[in-house]
Parts: structure tokens; C-alpha cells; sequence
């Protein structure tokens, strides 16, 4: 990996920090109003985790981050640990029975067993999840055995749903972060190939993107970026910092 | 000297003879020119296609903020040396011992201000004082010797107030109680013994959140009750806020 901070062009692919210089809201502090924020050595870069999730024609792979394994098929069944963030679209009443929680679209992955949270104000209550919920699921189903879970409190469509259990294995991830992907995949280290999916955390052999209007012509992909937040770790010095990457898609025929 | 001719490389092909060697060399050639084309073919035929999805950016924000006691000049939390980042432990005092007082006597409430000058919203504020130590006071005939840190000492509350200074939420010694604020024996004491880390501080809740502030009154006196003990003493101490998402 080569450093090129100081190159934005189009052609620079490696992920650098440097200081925000704009606030994240007006009249707030920006990271170059800090110094206790150093952008010596990349630190966001080597801490933000980042995964990439394809989800083409229902088909899952993971090919990067949490998940991710050369076994074929991959054992965590294509899924990345992705995390959540999403409010509910059909409110909770206190003490009805929950079997499910209608959520707008999943922008991470929910897999049988996770532990769900949901918060509103000073209520939380956590839920298991009963099946997997991946990317853009409404729904998430909830485990009821040997009986569904009641809402301890009213949890109006405001009510943030995360995911507990993404978010603890994430915490603790220091491997799949932007700094090891761009050491591991540059240009010159080589290239993740995107093989065709046969099933969920499945390749094949074949082409890997046909022609227009044939085959399997588009692919879909969700890239994520994760900034974990290990329990005890002061992570000041990682205020008011920008990491700036690129990632190239590339096909040969 | 035998000589070749085509007839009679016809008539000799059997597996051991030259003849059969020459074909054997003759077809590896066609493969190795067979191969040579395909592979040329190959490399000049390569076609390839890419993209960058370039200069993609994620960024952190900021929690930072400010105190401000009565009317003097707001310290910044990163007012501080670089490390331990985001600690300034350098801001005003709160009380000086310029004002010398006596019990039962009311002091006058310190006027905080917290404002949260960062980008991101506080989940907590919080409160502690990181230690309390008696002295003579300064300039003092004759110094009682009782510690006014200690039990039966100075009283301490923290009282929450609008902008305007109107009550609304006591967190000490009356614990997050609606309304104003009383003093009760030993609470300085108290709180300095119990709530003297970031582990054992007293939360005030959420918020305030980034562009908001928060006011607090601090209120502190010698109990009518007090011994002539604690006549020439002095209390040091700190209070130290935190912020945390």
C-alpha cells in the first residue's frame, strides 16, 4: 500500500485521513478544531470495518468483511455481518404479544438468533431473532419458542431497531478494516474475483457478467462501512477525522 | 551415405525408424504452432472493462464542549494537551476563597453553563468530583482543624435550571427530584466519597444535544450547625463534567 494522502485524483484508490474541515452541523467543532485527532498513520482508515454484500437476483455472497470466507460454499451462507439501523414501520403496544417487527427496509443483515434492540427514549427491550432478515427485509421474524416475547413498553414507528448481536461481533473486529482491504486488494496486490453465484455463499464457474439484455447482466452489491466502537476503548483521537478510498470494479472478457 | 526420399520415407514408417522420429517432430511442431496461435490470438483479443467508484468518504464527528462558570470565559473541552485527548482539566473554579464564610451564611450559586459545541448529540452528561481536600485557609489566625470534606461538613447540591435560572430538576443530593434543590448534612462529604470517577458518576441524563446547552446551579454551605472546628478551614475540590455518545 502506498500513501498517497495528498493525491484526491480519480486514480488514487488507497484510503487516507485528514482532519474534517467542515463541521457536521453548522457552528459545531470540525476535526481540524481538534488536536488530539492526529491523521498520522490513517487511524480511521485502519478502524472503520467494511464489507462488501452482494445480493444479486436473491442470490447472497459475502465477499468482504464479516462473513467472508474462500470456502466454498462459505459456511456463514453468503451472509456478511452487516449491521442495522432502521425504525419500525408498525408500532409495539405494551403488552401485546410480538411474533414480528414490521421495519422499513433492512440496510444490513439480521441472522436467526441475533439478539434485536429496539429503543424508544428510555425504553429498550431485546427480541431473538427467528429467522434471518437480510438487505431490504420489512420484516423480521421473531423467535416464539416456546412463546412470543411481550412488548414491555409502547414502542411507537419511531422506535430504532439495531441489531445487538452484529454489532457486538463488530466491535471486536480489528481485520476487515478499509487499511487491510486496500493492503490485502490494491492494484498490484490483486484483485477480489467476483465469481458467478449458483446459490447463497455459493460460486460457480461461468461468466462472471454476461452481455446486455442476457444472462445474468447486472449484479448488485451493498458496500458498507462499519466505525466500531470496542467496549473501554477511548476512541477520541478518532474524532473529526475523514478517511477517503475508492474501490474499481473491473471485468475481463 | 543413405539418402531420403520422399518415396522412401513412405516405404520405412515404422514406430523405431527416423522416418516415424520425423513425424513425431514434424506434428509437435503443427502443436507448437497450433498453441502459438491460439495464444496469440488470445492476448490480442483481451478485452477489458473498468471502473472506480473514486474519492468515496466516511467521516467521524465530534463531541466537544463547553463550561462556563458565572459570567467568565467558556473552556473547551479539547482546551486541553493532545493526550488524554478531549480532557481539559485546567477550566475556572467554581468558588474561590476570596469569599469567606460562616454557617448558615448563603453563598451564592454558581451559575454552569454545558454546552455541547460538538456535531454529535450526547447520550450522557454526567458529574463527579474527583476529590476533596481539607487546608487551613489561607491567611487564618487560628484554624479550628476539622475538615469541612469530611462528615458533618460543608453541604453540597447540583441543581438543574432553565436559561433563566427557574429550577426544574435536583440530581444532589436529591437524586433526578423534580423542583429546587435542599441542602442535607454531610452531602459534600458524601459526594465526594461515592462519586469520584467516571465509573461512580452521577448521570444526568441525555443530552444536551450538539448546538444545545444545559444549566446548572451549584450550591454549597457550612450547616448552621457546624463546629467552631471548622472555622479557618478550607475545602478544594473539583467537578468535573462528561460527555459521552
Amino acid at each position: 500500500m502506498q500513501d498517497t494522502s495528498s493525491n484526491t485524483s480519480a486514480t488514487n484508490t488507497d484510503c487516507y485521513d485528514a482532519k474534517t474541515s467542515t463541521p457536521g452541523t453548522v457552528g459545531a467543532t470540525a476535526g481540524t478544531a481538534l488536536n488530539f485527532n492526529p491523521v498520522t498513520g490513517n487511524p480511521f482508515c485502519g478502524t472503520a470495518l467494511i464489507f462488501v454484500q452482494e445480493t444479486t437476483a436473491g442470490k447472497f455472497y459475502c465477499w468482504l468483511g464479516q462473513g467472508f470466507s474462500i470456502t466454498n460454499p462459505q459456511p456463514s451462507g453468503g451472509i456478511c455481518t452487516a449491521p442495522i439501523s432502521v425504525n419500525l414501520t408498525t408500532a409495539l403496544t405494551s403488552g401485546a404479544s410480538v411474533a414480528s417487527l414490521a421495519v422499513a427496509g433492512l440496510n444490513g443483515n439480521v441472522k436467526a438468533g441475533d439478539s434485536i434492540v429496539v429503543t424508544s427514549g428510555a425504553s429498550t427491550q431485546t427480541f431473538i431473532a427467528g429467522a434471518n432478515a437480510l438487505f431490504g427485509a420489512t420484516t423480521i421474524t421473531l423467535s416464539c419458542t416456546p412463546s412470543c416475547a411481550t412488548a414491555n413498553a409502547n414502542y411507537p414507528t419511531t422506535t430504532t431497531v439495531t441489531d445487538g448481536s452484529a454489532l457486538l461481533a463488530l466491535n471486536i473486529d480489528t481485520t476487515d478494516t478499509l487499511t487491510n482491504f486496500d493492503t490485502a486488494h490494491s492494484a498490484l496486490a490483486g484483485h477480489v474475483q467476483l465469481l458467478p453465484l449458483s446459490a447463497n455463499g455459493t460460486t460457480t464457474t461461468g461468466t462472471g457478467l454476461s452481455h446486455f439484455n442476457s444472462g445474468t447482466y447486472s449484479r448488485t452489491f451493498e458496500v458498507g462501512v462499519y466505525l466500531p466502537a470496542p467496549g473501554g476503548a477511548n476512541q477520541n483521537p478518532l474524532q473529526g477525522l475523514q478517511s477517503t478510498f475508492g474501490i474499481t470494479w473491473h471485468i475481463d472478457q | 551415405m543413405p539418402r531420403f526420399r520422399y518415396r522412401d520415407v513412405r516405404a520405412s514408417a515404422g514406430s523405431a525408424s527416423s522416418t516415424w522420429r520425423l513425424k513425431k517432430i514434424l506434428a509437435s511442431l503443427i502443436v507448437i504452432g497450433a498453441l502459438s496461435s491460439v495464444t496469440v490470438t488470445g492476448t490480442f483479443a483481451l478485452l477489458t472493462s473498468e471502473e472506480t467508484n473514486t474519492v468515496s468518504s466516511v467521516a467521524s464527528g465530534t463531541l466537544t464542549f463547553t463550561d462556563t462558570a458565572n459570567a467568565g470565559t467558556a473552556c473547551t473541552s479539547y482546551g486541553g494537551p493532545a493526550s488524554p485527548a478531549n480532557v481539559n482539566n485546567s477550566c475556572q473554579a467554581l468558588l474561590t476563597s476570596a469569599t469567606l464564610n460562616y454557617p448558615g451564611a448563603a453563598i451564592t450559586p454558581v451559575q454552569v453553563k454545558i454546552a455541547n459545541n460538538g456535531s454529535l448529540d450526547a447520550a450522557s452528561l454526567s458529574v463527579y468530583m474527583p476529590s476533596c481536600a481539607a487546608s487551613a485557609t489561607p491567611g487564618a489566625p487560628a484554624p479550628g482543624g476539622a475538615d469541612p470534606c469530611a462528615a458533618n461538613g460543608a453541604q453540597l447540591y447540583i441543581q438543574e435550571v432553565t436559561s433563566t435560572g427557574t429550577p426544574t430538576t435536583c440530581w444532589y443530593p436529591q437524586p433526578a427530584a423534580p423542583g429546587t434543590c435542599s441542602f442535607t448534612a454531610s452531602s459534600l462529604h458524601l459526594f465526594a466519597a461515592n462519586v469520584n470517577s467516571t465509573t461512580s458518576a452521577l448521570n444526568l441524563g441525555a443530552g444536551p444535544a450538539h448546538g444545545q446547552t444545559r444549566y446548572f446551579q451549584i450550591g454549597l454551605e457550612l450547616p448552621s450547625t457546624a463546629s467552631n472546628a471548622l472555622q479557618g478551614e478550607e475545602a478544594t475540590f473539583g467537578l468535573t463534567w462528561h460527555l459521552s455518545t
